[in-house]
């Protein structure tokens, strides 16, 4: 087990010098020039040749390169060309606003999800399985944008009962998070069903009932707990899904997360900000997939590791 | 006695209501424009937001009068000018401090002036409007070799020792010497890069030390910056005492806020003009407020279509002017024939050069060469109105013979693609930096910009006429003569040469507090909060 | 979730039970389910739309009347004006070439890259499979707006290059399918015996290999055309898209709509109908496609 993580934790170093060296090279590949774009109208090639060797863009792309890796190692991440603040400081003040959003959106999507999966497979081709699995299509088939932009209408401007956009631990949340949960509710609904369809149809849980246990400790206690590990399969993979999906809902509700920042980022140019944040994504998404995979053998005793 | 106690508690719910209500009245809340300040450094600020906070926060020797945008006493009393134009002497204001506690005086203007000239730290734009015609800018910044394409790699000039021609005479005296007379020198004076901040200072991480009539008091990116009145300021305290300023990044949202009653000005779009105009209440705060801007084409003179003058002169006339303000802007704006707003004494209200009819601009294309009409690509960045206006031109230059294309790509893209004119015409939003026509004639002469460089503007049959027309404008002293040779400049470069081609001068619309009385927006659209007072 | 990274959604690992009983069978379970031929119907639609577009669109998509801006639906205008008076329904008439233009060759790229490389990967193991799958681990960590936006960049804001883009962040996921069923079928008797009889890799590969794992692969492409015109809706709305605006599209709709949400409800309302039912449509089909071939995403 030790040796398995281990194992994994080594092999995210490669992965990792390769998305650097690969997001690195993109911005450098890129048209549009981070100086050009900070002197907009003002294009006089002198204000421009300050701006370039102000971002430190005027030396080779080699040196530059190299730089950049070596503070990297020692954790200096660069300061942004835009705010010519530390990269980390940037990213540290909004990553918990997107946590807080991730966060909740998950929680939204696990509490409707597998309440609503589990009524859908108890009660087959009822008609809250129509309506669970109708709510699944819709989920994973709409537009998260324009989910945003219509529930902003409905709630914010015309009802008035939350705000249409902006930061706030509070009822500013509830329209964000409702959006940013959809495909993963979606999902999670979609899996817990089929996995305990799966599971209710095998032969100990007909077993189960011959032994007289009544319909509901049945689904409970042996079918639910057999259909965990599917269900925290999809969860785990649709994390790096909610990510992208809360990019897009921070850009709607003007929520200062880390997603906004990447598409700021990415139209100004500003190369320290999109390596740090595009290091922070990968980071997320590997070791997500690796926490998954090294709890598998905790949540099903029959998985286990060889080496 | 029951009635007694109503009383009472009526009382005490006025007292209640009436304190909230009277601080109320001192304290006001805005909403940044566009997205929030990076830095307030006053020789390192470039964008509207910046510039926001510090004109509320600094000032300079000369400031400019809110109604008549002509120059004014600030931190200098009063100032003399050399008979041959070249020399400035200050009379600085005595009895100022800092919001440190330290005096104000001339050692402090001459290391705001020597820090705007060191490139290491003179980073805004607005270094070389303020100084470049100040004596020993050429050895501070020597001038980049031009280039010919793409992007310039000259490596910055060394750091300098300052600018020799910022001299300190005495502790409230300084003198300016300048290479050529600039009658404009007074008015740029009044931007960011020239407000004066304390000698020695070098950390602006908390906000300037400054001698204006607010200081910063909060600085919280992404959410919030607090300005908090000076007391002491030498032209009496301010009435607004605490104003905050929130970052909202859509526009949207900051009208929701507004109508919520959490922002006292909001600044609204065209697309949400008609849904204004027909609410009752809202509809009665709203308001227009010039902000002298002029939205305009750059040419490739290189182009082998749009090279032909008669070519730009038909596209010139076939923008339906009028139409596209009444509808696509919602009459937030002015058709532009020429390139000085209509709030600038140079603005000629007859200057109307080309006419839209889509016959004779035809027929004109035919005699030009182009029977079958001529196919145009137009290149913009992202910004949505400028879309919107130049979807609309699209549409009326069709019938005039014009097939175009609208390219709208990243502003970042669209940038470098403009500097090495890598397109047939581009959209500028051309927003001036200082109130005189000079800052917008450049825009029809090559110059030191790359963009016009490579596009062709000094292969122009007249550029030299029109660079020497030009410089005899900026020489001359401000004035009804100046305007004159500066509406000639209009006529030659617009009207004959159609080398620019000025589409519209926008508005802004802004709905406002019915609270807030006195001068919410200058006549640059800037809000000085100085001269705002608050009613309950 | 399934917008900007795309295939997500039906990624967990499909499996095939293998069923000789063929594809009438399939076909009858097709039209035998009513979501089924529902999704047909919305495909065949959104198909039918893009084909007779000139034919059937009341007015020109790029030019309108710029006095009749921004009405509300009418019978004139069945789905309002936009800010410049162009017609929204012939916009999104004609905003569904692009969508099904960009999503169908997308899928082609993947099936193609991601088919080749899966067997390559999964046939001969080794280094190749080693480097094969360490990229796809890199382009699967790699936020897809990051390489859609470099690309688009690079190589101008043209659909092609949109279609490049979404391409190369699709094959990971194919590739991986592919190479597990390879892993699977190639130590299958009929694989050994074909090579016993002295075939080469390339006709193991593709005549022996590549009809038995086809049909999953196919079922996972259907189920992912949804996330791509999702994907490309969700570039273009935020201004990643196609910057040529003589060509309507449904993400580019929405993003011109956003600022009008407040004064013009229907500007954003009928082109996100449009994306929402087209993927609807995608997805209907894909699952019973999925379920007519008995191939079980586990």
């Amino acid at each position: 087990m030790l040796r398995y993580t281990l194992n994994r934790v080594l092999q995210l170093i490669p992965t990792i010098l390769g998305i650097y060296t690969l997001v690195f090279l993109l911005m450098r590949v890129l048209p549009g020039d981070p100086a050009q774009f900070l002197a907009g109208a003002h294009d006089d090639a002198q204000t421009i040749a300050a701006l370039r060797a102000s971002l430190h863009i005027d030396q080779p792309v080699w040196t530059q390169y190299v730089g950049f890796l070596s503070d990297m190692l020692h954790g200096n991440l660069g300061n942004s060309f835009i705010t010519r603040r530390p990269v980390l400081d940037m990213i540290g003040l909004a990553l918990p606003n997107t946590a807080v959003l991730a966060i909740t959106a998950m929680l939204i999507a696990v509490g409707i999800g597998v309440p609503l999966g589990i009524i859908a497979a108890t009660r087959r081709n009822s008609l809250w399985d129509t309506i669970s699995r109708l709510i699944a299509l819709i989920g994973v088939s709409i537009p998260v944008f324009w989910l945003g932009l219509q529930l902003q209408i409905l709630f914010g401007l015309q009802l008035k009962l939350f705000p249409v956009s902006g930061l706030g631990f509070d009822n500013h949340l509830v329209l964000p998070a409702i959006c940013a949960s959809m495909g993963m509710l979606a999902l999670i609904m979609r899996m817990t069903r089929s996995s305990l369809l799966d599971i209710l149809n095998q032969d100990y849980i007909r077993t189960a009932y011959s032994k007289g246990l009544t319909a509901r400790r049945v689904n409970v206690r042996h079918a639910l707990s057999n259909a965990v590990l599917p269900i925290v399969t999809v969860w785990g993979t649709s994390v790096a899904g909610l990510l992208s999906g809360t990019l897009l809902v921070e850009v709607i509700f003007s929520w200062p997360g880390v997603g906004r920042q990447l598409v700021d980022a990415i139209t100004q140019r500003d190369y320290p900000m999109v390596q740090g944040l595009v290091l922070l994504f990968a980071l997320i998404y590997t070791l997500m997939n690796m926490l998954i995979d090294i709890a598998y053998p905790l949540l099903d005793p029959r998985i286990r590791y060889n080496g | 006695m029951k009635q007694l106690r109503f009383i009472v508690i009526l009382l005490a719910l006025t007292a209640v209501f009436s304190t909230a209500f009277a601080q109320d009245a001192t304290s006001l809340t805005v909403a940044f424009d566009q997205s929030q300040p990076n830095t307030l450094d006053p020789a390192a600020v470039g964008i509207a937001d910046e510039f926001f906070v510090l004109r509320n926060v600094c000032e300079g020797l000369v400031s400019y009068d809110p109604k008549t945008l002509a120059p004014t006493p600030a931190l200098a009393t009063s100032w003399d000018i050399s008979s041959d134009g070249l020399t400035y002497t200050f009379h600085l204001r005595d009895g100022v401090t800092f919001s440190d506690g330290s005096k104000f005086d001339a050692t402090a203007v001459k290391y705001t002036f020597d820090r705007l000239a060191n490139p290491t730290t003179g980073t805004s734009y607005t270094a070389g409007l303020v100084l470049g015609s100040v004596a020993g800018w050429s050895d501070a910044r020597p001038s980049a070799p031009a280039v010919g394409q793409g992007t310039p790699t000259v490596p910055a000039p060394a750091p300098s020792d300052g600018i020799s021609g910022v001299k300190v005479v005495d502790p409230s005296t300084v003198s300016v010497t300048l290479t050529a007379p600039k009658p404009s020198f007074l008015e740029t004076l009044t931007l960011p890069g020239a407000y004066i901040v304390a000698n020695g200072e070098t950390d602006f991480s908390k906000g300037p030390t400054c001698t204006g009539p607010y200081t910063v008091s909060e600085w919280t990116p992404d959410q919030q910056i607090v300005l908090k009145a000076n007391d002491s300021y030498w032209a009496g305290a301010p009435s607004v005492k605490t104003v905050t300023m929130k970052v909202i990044p859509e526009q949207s949202q900051q009208e929701v806020e507004y109508e919520a009653g959490g922002l006292d000005l909001v600044t609204v779009p065209p697309s949400d003009i008609s849904r204004i105009q027909g609410d009752a209440t809202l509809s009665k705060q709203l308001q227009q407020v010039s902000n002298l801007t002029t939205v305009l084409f750059r040419i490739n003179l290189k182009d082998p279509v749009m090279s032909n003058v008669k070519v730009r002169q038909a596209f010139a006339a076939a923008i339906d002017r009028e139409t596209i303000v009444k509808t696509v802007l919602q009459g937030q704006g002015e058709p532009a024939y020429g390139l000085y707003p209509p709030s600038m004494s140079a603005y000629d209200p007859n200057f109307k050069p080309f006419v839209y009819d889509p016959a004779a601009i035809k027929q004109a294309l035919a005699d030009a060469g182009y029977p079958d009409g001529v196919t145009l690509t137009i290149r913009t960045d992202q910004v949505e109105a400028t879309n919107d206006v130049l979807n609309a031109i699209a549409q009326t230059a069709a019938p005039a013979g014009f097939t175009i294309k609208v390219d709208s790509t990243e502003a970042s893209v669209y940038t470098q693609d403009r500097n090495s004119c890598n397109m047939q015409l581009g959209s500028i939003i051309w927003g001036f930096d200082y109130p005189d026509p000079e800052n917008v004639a450049t825009q029809a002469l090559a110059g030191t910009s790359l963009s016009r460089i490579n596009c062709g503007y000094d292969t122009l049959a007249d550029a030299s006429d029109l660079q020497a027309l030009n410089d005899k404008a900026a020489a001359t002293p401000l004035g009804p003569d100046r305007d004159k040779l500066w509406q000639q400049f209009d006529q030659q470069a617009v009207g004959t040469d159609a080398a620019a081609i000025p589409v519209y001068f926008p508005t802004t619309s802004v709905l406002i507090n019915p609270r807030v009385g006195g001068i919410p927006y200058d006549a640059q659209g800037n809000i000085q909060f100085y001269l705002i007072k608050l009613s309950s | 979730m399934a917008d900007v990274s795309l295939p997500t959604q039906n990624v967990a690992a499909i499996e095939v039970q293998r069923e000789t009983s063929g594809w009438r069978r399939a076909l009858r379970r097709i039209l035998g389910s009513p979501t089924t031929v529902i999704g047909l119907l919305l495909v065949g639609f959104a198909i039918a739309l893009a084909i007779l577009a000139p034919m059937i669109s009341p007015y020109d998509p790029i030019f309108g009347n710029l006095t009749d801006h921004l009405q509300a639906p009418s019978a004139v205008h069945a789905f309002g004006t936009d800010e410049i008076g162009r017609d929204i329904l012939s916009r999104v008439i004609y905003g569904s070439q692009i969508s099904l233009q960009i999503a169908l060759s997308v899928q082609m790229i993947t099936l193609a890259v991601g088919l080749v490389l899966g067997l390559v990967s999964g046939y001969y193991g080794g280094w190749v499979d080693v480097i094969i799958m360490r990229i796809a681990d890199i382009v699967m960590s790699f936020p897809l707006l990051i390489i859609a936006i470099a690309l688009v960049g690079v190589l101008g804001s043209t659909e092609i290059n949109i279609i490049v883009a979404l391409a190369l962040v699709s094959w990971p996921y194919v590739t991986r399918l592919t190479r597990s069923q390879v892993l699977s079928l190639k130590e299958q008797e009929y694989v050994t015996a074909a090579r016993s009889l002295g075939a080469s890799n390339a006709v193991i590969m593709f005549r022996h290999i590549l009809p038995n794992l086809l049909t999953p692969v196919v079922v996972y492409v259907t189920l992912s055309i949804g996330g791509v015109i999702l994907s490309e809706a969700a570039l273009s709305f935020l201004g990643l898209g196609s910057g040529d605006q003589s060509q309507p599209s449904w993400g580019k709709m929405l993003n011109e709509a956003k600022a009008y949400i407040r004064s013009a409800w229907w500007m954003p309302f009928f082109p996100g109908m449009a994306i929402m039912l087209t993927v609807l449509g995608f997805n209907l089909l894909g699952d019973g496609l999925r379920d007519a071939l008995d191939v079980r995403s586990q």
